[in-house]
C-alpha cells in the first residue's frame, strides 16, 4: 500500500512529505499496520493539541477518493510508527 | 435543519464514513461533503477544549515572594513518555556533565528572570509555577513545545532540519511564552488569533535572547532558532526583521500583501513579528526597554479576546504605548510606525 505522509506544524513551521510503500518498511506491511491503518478516522482532522505540536496527514495514494486523515502525534497508534519514522527518514521540506 | 439532505443532520462520523466507503456516487458524495463540514466543528470544538487557561482559569496560590524560579530538568532518555523522567538537575544544583541539561537550566532561568526583572511576573502564571524541562525527549525528535499542562519538552533535532533545541534561548523564550498566553489571553491557534499566538512568542523570545546577550535592538540579529538549525533549515527559522528570507524554505509574508488565507500560524506570524522589529528598531535601544512593556501590556490586557484579529491586537498596543508614554509620544508614533509598515489598519 501506497501512502504519502505530511508532518504538519512544529515549532519550525515547516511542512514534510514523503511517499511511503508500506512493504518496503524493516517489518513490512504487517496485518497489525493494516488494522491500525483501516481503524484511523479518514475523513478526520485533529485539532493542535499544544501550541508548535506535529500533526501528521496520511493519504492512500492507491485510493484517490478517499479523504485523507490528520492526526495528532501522540494519538498515532504505536503500529504506524514505523511508517512516520520511514517519512521523517526520507521526507523533503516543503517550499 | 434538514429540509434539503437527511445526512446533513446528527449522522455520526462513523457511520458517514460507511456511506462514503460504500453508498451509492450521490449517497458517497453527499456524504463526504457533510464529512468535510462536521470535520471542521470538530477540529474547531476540540482546539477550544485543548486551550486550558485563560484568566478566568488563574489560580490565586499562596502568597509568595517572586524572584527566584523553581527549575527542574529531566533527562527522558530519547524517550518520548509525557512523563517527567529522571531528574538531572534542580534549583540550585552546580552544572552537570550534559550540556543540554544546563542548556535547558539556564534558558528556563533567563526566560525567568526576563518576565520578573521587567514585569514582576513570577513565572508562567504569575503565580511561581515551577519550570520543568524534559531533555533528550524521543529519538531525533526535531521539535520543542510547552504541552500547556507545566512541561517544556526539548529533542535533540534529526540533525537535517535541527539540532539539539535546548541551545535556542530564544527557542526556550518562545515555547514558555506560549504558556504565559494560555493564561492571558488563551488566543485561539488558528487564523489571524493563532498567527498572533505564535508572533508573540518569537517576540519575547528573542527579548530573551536579546538581554541573556545584553544586545540592543540595532545589535541583534533578529532571527528565532539559528542556533538549532541543522543545515536544511540555515541559517535560522525565522526573520523577524526580514520575513520569508530566514532559510530557503521560509514562506513568511512580510505585510499584509502576502497574508496567507488559511495560512499556517507560523507563517502570517511574520508580519506582527515585523511589526514590533520595527517598532523596537525605531525607538532605538533595548527592545525590553519600551517596545516590550508595550507588548506585555496589550498580552496582558483584559479586552484582547482570544479570537483577536492583527488589527485588535495593533490597537491595544497603541493604546498602551498611549497611556504610558503620552498621546503624542516618540513611542506612541513608532507603534503606528510599525503597524503601518506592515499595512495592518490601525
Amino acid at each position: 500500500m501506497r501512502l504519502r505522509v505530511r508532518r504538519l506544524g512544529g515549532l519550525a513551521g515547516v511542512k514534510v512529505g514523503a511517499d511511503v510503500d508500506t512493504d518496503d518498511l524493516p517489518g513490512g506491511h504487517t496485518p497489525a499496520l493494516d488494522d491500525a491503518l483501516r481503524g484511523l478516522a479518514w475523513g478526520s482532522e485533529s485539532a493542535a493539541p499544544h501550541p508548535d505540536a506535529f500533526r501528521y496527514e496520511l493519504t492512500k495514494l492507491d485510493d484517490p477518493d478517499r479523504p485523507s486523515v490528520i492526526v495528532g502525534e501522540h494519538e498515532v497508534p504505536s503500529e504506524l510508527h514505523p511508517l512516520l519514522d520511514a517519512a521523517r527518514e526520507r521526507g523533503e521540506v516543503e517550499s | 435543519m434538514c429540509d434539503h439532505n437527511p445526512l446533513h443532520c446528527i449522522l455520526p462520523p462513523g457511520v458517514l464514513r460507511r456511506l462514503a466507503d460504500s453508498g451509492a456516487d450521490e449517497v458517497r458524495k453527499a456524504a463526504l461533503s457533510t464529512l468535510a463540514l462536521d470535520t471542521q466543528f470538530r477540529v474547531a470544538r476540540a482546539e477550544a477544549a485543548a486551550r486550558r487557561g485563560g484568566r478566568s482559569a488563574q489560580a490565586v496560590t499562596f502568597a509568595r515572594i517572586g524572584g527566584t524560579p523553581q527549575r527542574t530538568v529531566y533527562d527522558q532518555g530519547h524517550k518520548q513518555a509525557q512523563v517527567p523522567g529522571k531528574v538531572s538537575r534542580s534549583e540550585g544544583q552546580d552544572a552537570v556533565s550534559d550540556a543540554s541539561i544546563n542548556q535547558a537550566y539556564d534558558g528556563l532561568g533567563a526566560t525567568y528572570d526576563y518576565y520578573w526583572s521587567c514585569y514582576e511576573r513570577d513565572s508562567i502564571d504569575g503565580q511561581g509555577l515551577p519550570l520543568l524541562g524534559l531533555v533528550h525527549y524521543g529519538s531525533n525528535y526535531d521539535n520543542a513545545f510547552w504541552d500547556n499542562a507545566g512541561h517544556m519538552f526539548f529533542g535533540d533535532g534529526d540533525g537535517k532540519l535541527l539540532t539539539d533545541t535546548t541551545a535556542g534561548i530564544d527557542v526556550i523564550g518562545h515555547e514558555l511564552t506560549h504558556g504565559v498566553t494560555q493564561h492571558e489571553a488563551n488566543l485561539v491557534y488558528s487564523g489571524q488569533s493563532g498567527a498572533l499566538n505564535e508572533s508573540i512568542s518569537d517576540v519575547f523570545g528573542i527579548q530573551v535572547k536579546q538581554r541573556a546577550l545584553k544586545q540592543s535592538s540595532d545589535q541583534s540579529d533578529w532571527l528565532i532558532g539559528a542556533e538549532i538549525v541543522g543545515p536544511e533549515l540555515k541559517p535560522a527559522l525565522r526573520s523577524m526583521k526580514a520575513p520569508g528570507t530566514a532559510n530557503p524554505h521560509d514562506d513568511q509574508p512580510a505585510d499584509m500583501g502576502g497574508y496567507v488565507d488559511g495560512g499556517d500560524v507560523h507563517t502570517n506570524s511574520g508580519i506582527p513579528n515585523r511589526a514590533f522589529s520595527v517598532v523596537a528598531t525605531t525607538l532605538g535601544g533595548n527592545s525590553w526597554d519600551a517596545a516590550g512593556p508595550i507588548w506585555y501590556a496589550a498580552c496582558a490586557d483584559p479586552n484582547l479576546r482570544s479570537t483577536a484579529s492583527f488589527s485588535q491586537f495593533a490597537a491595544l498596543t497603541l493604546k498602551h504605548a498611549k497611556q504610558s508614554y503620552g498621546e503624542t509620544s516618540s513611542q506612541a508614533d513608532a507603534v503606528s510606525a510599525g503597524w503601518e509598515a506592515v499595512k495592518v489598519p490601525l
